[in-house]
């Protein structure tokens, strides 16, 4: 421990020497300032014992006492009478604890040399009442300074400076060594009565820093000096006081008084509360406690009270001034409260109101509360208790989700005196926290995604949604919760309106129990737990390298298939297939067994193409059937020869000199349903009466022409496959002799519209075998426009489905086909119009008509009401004389008498 | 039957056991409380048992064994790699060796599952991941038939390892994952031979 140095007696002219004065001062030298006021008190050494020591202080230990919290000066009022003149100044505090520190300091005296004398001064001494602090922000520090005197005019005489040093390093870590060429000095503000205010700039000033700092005091007269001072900063910082002091009533009914503490606090404060309360029940006053946080709750809240609330703060660890007391706050209490005011909670749960309830200055027994909801239904008193004489409790079980009725999305839950409620009410939000989470493991077994609606929750507004989740090492447990260490996932809202999560990687047999977290204002709910172990849910890849083939053998649809590699699970598959048109009409099969790779189904329509897809799922029911492969198409093979060939029919074009005749045939298509299923060629065999007999394959060709040259040819028409021709044909013979014969007496055509018309035929018998009737029409007006159908013999009326245009002309034609060749054809011109149908048929007409009768009608009563009506007016209306010649010399006085 | 015997055991505990009794044990009552303690591991086994049957752990653990083998099937360069060359100076992975039990298969999972966490890639992060559940299968599994499991303990110390693995990634990757299926393969088959532990 480093001693003081010994003090010098100083002569008069004290600056000029104390630059030479050298101390190392130590801790335990200087007086520690404390964060409370203290006192500097100077009296002459004859005084020592007459001196009058404020209530508390160490009287008799003040100048003996070395362990004694006090140091103190001796003055001398003159240099050459040191030791006679001196004036003793100590610092001590009342509020010190250990009263053992103050010690003699005859060594350590400073010598003063007055210019003046002071007689009340030297005879009585004087105090000073000091306190320093520093603000929070380490940039000032600042002592005030009330001196005994209560004499203004004494105290104006004053002039005080501080000399201070600021050190970074602390005492306990190291002595301080100063010289006095190192203090800085600045003058104190005496100019407010009785008080002097220092104020020490530190512009790089730490918690840690310390300072010494002495104060010298003159009135002109004596020059006083105060003994060494030392204080670390940090233990005199002065907090700010308090911000935001906030008053509210807490879910289980008491006064919460919050507050903020001051920002930048470096350390941790203790607060003191006051507050006080003022009721009809009770007086106002005022109660103080000191808290660690920064909240006090406060019991048995009354209602229609008003509370007054302060709040300070100071350094909880070690010494620390008190903060000012922070801005008052006020809070009074609604004559009604509920504690909780609102409630959220989920569907199917328990919720508790209590209320106190204040009517007309008076406190309801709770025995006489009842409870309503919405106002509109009283809550069966077998749901309340009675807490205590004032609280009553309302239970609701098992409720159901609450049902927004318009802007409100809660109930409300009224405390009431028989009928009459107050109008405050407490909220209760139900909410359906029933959330599916569906969960889908893809194909490759790497990734599990995981889906839940968005707007479960929609009518709770201002809920942030969570899913969370933790997982187990293998499999879920029966009954899944939420009580575990879990982690948040992030999910994405999809244009769907679902969120989506994705697990990746994945452990295909834990159990990953999750759940979503509803966070609200009003608190938080959480969706029962659902577990998912993604081995369970998976939704394979669809089986890969699908063929589709029509077997020519068996007649069967094949479909074979590869299944996926993943999962490594037994398989079941589904086919379906369809004639591969619009609108396919699926036909749906199933196979089971993981081995399988192919399906043969029997089908109809050997010549379609068929389109067939498969698809996948587990054997054991998990998971989900993978999407539909892609789609396989059958290639339409023929499987036997065509069934016939083709319907044909032939013109015969005449030479208009009569000498060459030609034919040409032509035919429709094959369709597959006779071709089986298709034709590579048609191949036309023509055999004369001259037993010629040559065939003519005409490829794909519909028409072939050829030169008629003897009495009769015969033609056929073969259809031709892979597989062979067809085996039964149609044959057509063309005979000169035959294409005289007629056996038909009248043809007559009606147009039933323009798509259809109706030929009807009156048939003559004829010694030929008739075997069918061909009807061949064409456009006049179009070269190439024949159309023909077979008809059988035995029908007289046919009807033609086609496009007719009305105002063109059309030749009909009927020719009858005998066993021996084609007859003679009955030929009739027609323009197919159908005014008359239309006439008949036009539904128009039957409103148009009446409506123009009507309006007829119509006009014709106007017309006579109107006339009727004008010869009235004309009548009633004296005419004037001037415009009216008929008028003239007429006496209407008169004719007004006759009418 | 099961809750009769439950049903005597806890009155012989209340019997031990009163409310309120600080004496000390005798030695007869310590052996009682090792009786009860015993039939109720017995009984929690019992209902795990029944929880999880035993043909489900054993379906699901040649399964899970299956989907790495076609994991690592389908990683791409691995179609391509010869079985006939051989890769020297990997020596700390482990080689194909006839597995002796449950635990045997499951120390050998360890090292290869340590090996494959250093080696990151989403794919090796997918099978370190399903190595884990496979672990914890032939856990189950070993519990469910009373088999006595050593802790697995895998490679103590990576060390030097890590260096060659950071300037061999592929061929350690390589060599890893072809060992790692030729162990499965033999697992698998070791699976169906192995009727106890």
């Amino acid at each position: 421990m480093a001693k003081i140095l010994p003090c010098f007696l100083i002569c008069p002219f004290f600056s000029a020497l104390t630059d030479f004065i050298r101390m190392i001062i130590a801790d335990d030298t200087a007086y520690q300032i404390p964060p409370w006021n203290f006192t500097l008190s100077c009296f002459p050494p004859n005084k020592t014992d007459e001196f009058h020591w404020p209530s508390g202080a160490p009287k008799t230990s003040s100048v003996s006492d070395e362990d004694h919290q006090s140091t103190d000066t001796s003055f001398n009022l003159h240099d050459s009478h040191p030791s006679t003149e001196s004036f003793y100044c100590c610092l001590w505090s009342k509020h010190d604890k250990n009263p053992s520190m103050c010690a003699n300091s005859t060594e350590r005296k400073t010598f003063v040399s007055p210019t003046a004398h002071s007689l009340a001064w030297t005879q009585r001494g004087v105090s000073w009442s000091i306190q320093c602090w520093v603000k929070m922000d380490l940039k000032i520090l600042i002592c005030d300074l009330e001196s005994s005197f209560k004499n203004s005019a004494e105290t104006l005489k004053f002039q005080a400076h501080l000399s201070y040093v600021l050190s970074e390093a602390s005492q306990e870590d190291s002595p301080m060594v100063s010289q006095k060429g190192d203090f800085q000095v600045v003058q104190c503000n005496c100019s407010r009565s009785e008080d002097c205010e220092c104020q020490v700039p530190m512009p790089i000033a730490k918690l840690s820093s310390t300072s010494l700092m002495y104060l010298e005091i003159t009135n002109g007269v004596l020059f006083l000096q105060s003994p060494l001072m030392s204080v670390k900063l940090i233990n005199i910082v002065k907090p700010d006081p308090p911000l935001r002091l906030l008053m509210e009533i807490t879910d289980d009914g008491k006064l919460k008084i919050s507050w903020s503490s001051p920002p930048l606090t470096p350390y941790q404060l203790r607060y003191e509360v006051k507050y006080s309360v003022k009721s009809t029940e009770t007086r106002a006053q005022q109660i103080a406690e000191i808290v660690l946080d920064t909240f006090l709750l406060v019991g048995n809240v009354l209602p229609g009270s008003s509370y007054t609330a302060q709040v300070r703060g100071k350094r909880l660890d070690g010494p620390g001034a008190w903060s000012d007391w922070s801005t008052p706050s006020n809070f009074t209490t609604p004559e009604v409260i509920y504690f909780p005011p609102k409630i959220l909670t989920s569907v199917g749960s328990n919720a508790s109101f209590y209320c106190i309830y204040k009517h007309r200055n008076t406190i309801v027994p709770s025995k006489n509360v009842f409870w309503w909801l919405n106002l509109a239904e009283k809550i069966p008193p077998s749901h309340y208790d009675v807490m205590n004489a004032h609280v009553s409790r309302v239970t609701l079980l098992n409720m159901n989700a609450t049902k927004p009725r318009g802007k409100y999305a809660y109930d409300a839950v009224y405390c009431c005196q028989e009928n009459e409620c107050h109008h405050r009410y407490a909220e209760l939000y139900v909410i359906d926290v029933n959330i599916n989470i569906s969960c889908e493991t893809d194909g490759y077994l790497t990734k599990m995604t995981c889906r839940w609606p968005a707007n479960t929750v929609a009518s709770l507004a201002g809920s942030m949604l969570q899913l969370r989740y933790f997982r187990s090492s293998l499999y879920c447990s029966d009954f899944p919760t939420t009580h575990h260490a879990s982690d948040p996932k992030d999910c994405h809202l999809q244009m769907d309106g679902f969120y989506e999560c994705t697990f990746q990687p994945i452990f295909l047999l834990s159990g990953y129990t999750m759940w979503i977290h509803i966070s609200h204002s009003l608190g938080s709910l959480e969706s029962p737990p659902t577990c998912v172990v993604p081995d369970s849910v998976v939704k394979p890849l669809p089986p890969s390298r699908v063929n589709a083939e029509v077997m020519a053998k068996t007649g069967l649809l094949n479909v074979s298939w590869r299944k996926p590699d993943l999962p490594e699970n037994k398989l079941q598959f589904q086919i379906r297939y369809a004639v591969n048109d619009h609108g396919e009409l699926w036909k749906l099969h199933q196979a089971y067994g993981s081995e399988s790779t192919s399906a043969s189904f029997q089908v109809l329509d050997f010549c379609s193409v068929y389109i067939a897809q498969v698809r996948c799922k587990r054997l054991d029911g998990l998971g989900y059937w993978s999407n539909w492969s892609n789609p396989a198409y059958t290639v339409v093979m023929d499987i036997k020869a065509p069934t016939r060939g083709p319907e044909f029919w032939g013109i015969v074009h005449e030479d208009p000199m009569g000498k060459e005749r030609n034919i040409t045939l032509f035919w429709k298509p094959l369709g597959k349903n006779h071709s089986l299923c298709s034709v590579r060629r048609y191949i036309v065999k023509h055999y004369t009466e001259s037993n010629k007999t040559w065939a003519e394959d005409t490829g794909n060709a519909t028409k072939v022409t050829f030169p008629w040259t003897e009495l009769a040819h015969t033609v056929t028409v073969v259809a031709v496959n892979s597989i062979g021709p067809s085996i039964v044909n149609f044959n057509l013979t063309f005979s000169w002799h035959m294409s005289t014969v007629n056996s038909v007496q009248s043809l007559s055509v009606h147009a039933v519209n323009s798509s259809c018309v109706v030929l009807s035929w009156i048939i003559e018998p004829t010694e030929y075998t008739l075997m069918y009737f061909v009807i061949e029409w064409k456009n006049l007006d179009e070269e190439n426009g024949i159309k023909w159908i077979r008809v059988s013999s035995n029908v007289k009326k046919y009807y033609i489905r086609d496009h007719f245009i009305p105002i063109e002309k059309y030749q009909f034609s009927l020719y009858p086909v005998f066993l021996e060749g084609v007859g003679k054809p009955v030929m009739t011109n027609t323009i197919p119009r159908e005014d008359t149908m239309k006439q008949e048929n036009d539904p128009g007409l039957y409103v148009i008509i009446p409506i123009v009768i009507s309006s007829s009608v119509l006009l014709l009563g106007t017309l006579l009401i109107s006339h009727q009506r004008m010869k009235k007016l004309f009548w009633e209306d004296v005419p004037n004389p001037k415009n009216c010649s008929w008028a003239q010399g007429v006496n209407f006085h008169k004719r007004v008498d006759v009418l | 039957m099961l809750w009769k015997l439950l049903r005597e055991h806890l009155q012989e505990a209340q019997r031990l056991l009163p409310l309120g009794t600080t004496g000390t044990f005798t030695w007869e009552r310590k052996m009682h409380c090792v009786a009860l303690c015993s039939f109720l591991w017995l009984c929690h086994h019992l209902y795990y048992t029944q929880a999880v049957p035993i043909r489900k752990v054993q379906d699901d653990t040649k399964t899970l064994t299956k989907t790495i083998i076609t994991r690592i099937n389908d990683i791409s360069h691995m179609y391509s790699i010869s079985a006939k060359q051989r890769v020297t100076g990997l020596d700390f992975i482990p080689g194909l060796h006839p597995f002796q039990s449950l635990s045997d298969m499951d120390q050998t999972l360890a090292i290869y599952q340590q090996i494959l966490s250093n080696l990151s890639s989403r794919n090796m992060v997918q099978i370190s991941n399903d190595l884990e559940n496979l672990r914890d299968l032939l856990h189950l599994l070993g519990s469910l038939k009373s088999c006595p499991f050593d802790e697995a303990d895998g490679l103590s110390s990576l060390g030097n390892l890590e260096g060659v693995m950071e300037a061999s990634l592929y061929s350690t990757e390589v060599v890893t994952l072809t060992r790692l299926q030729k162990s499965l393969y033999g697992m698998l088959q070791q699976l169906d031979l192995i009727h106890g532990c």
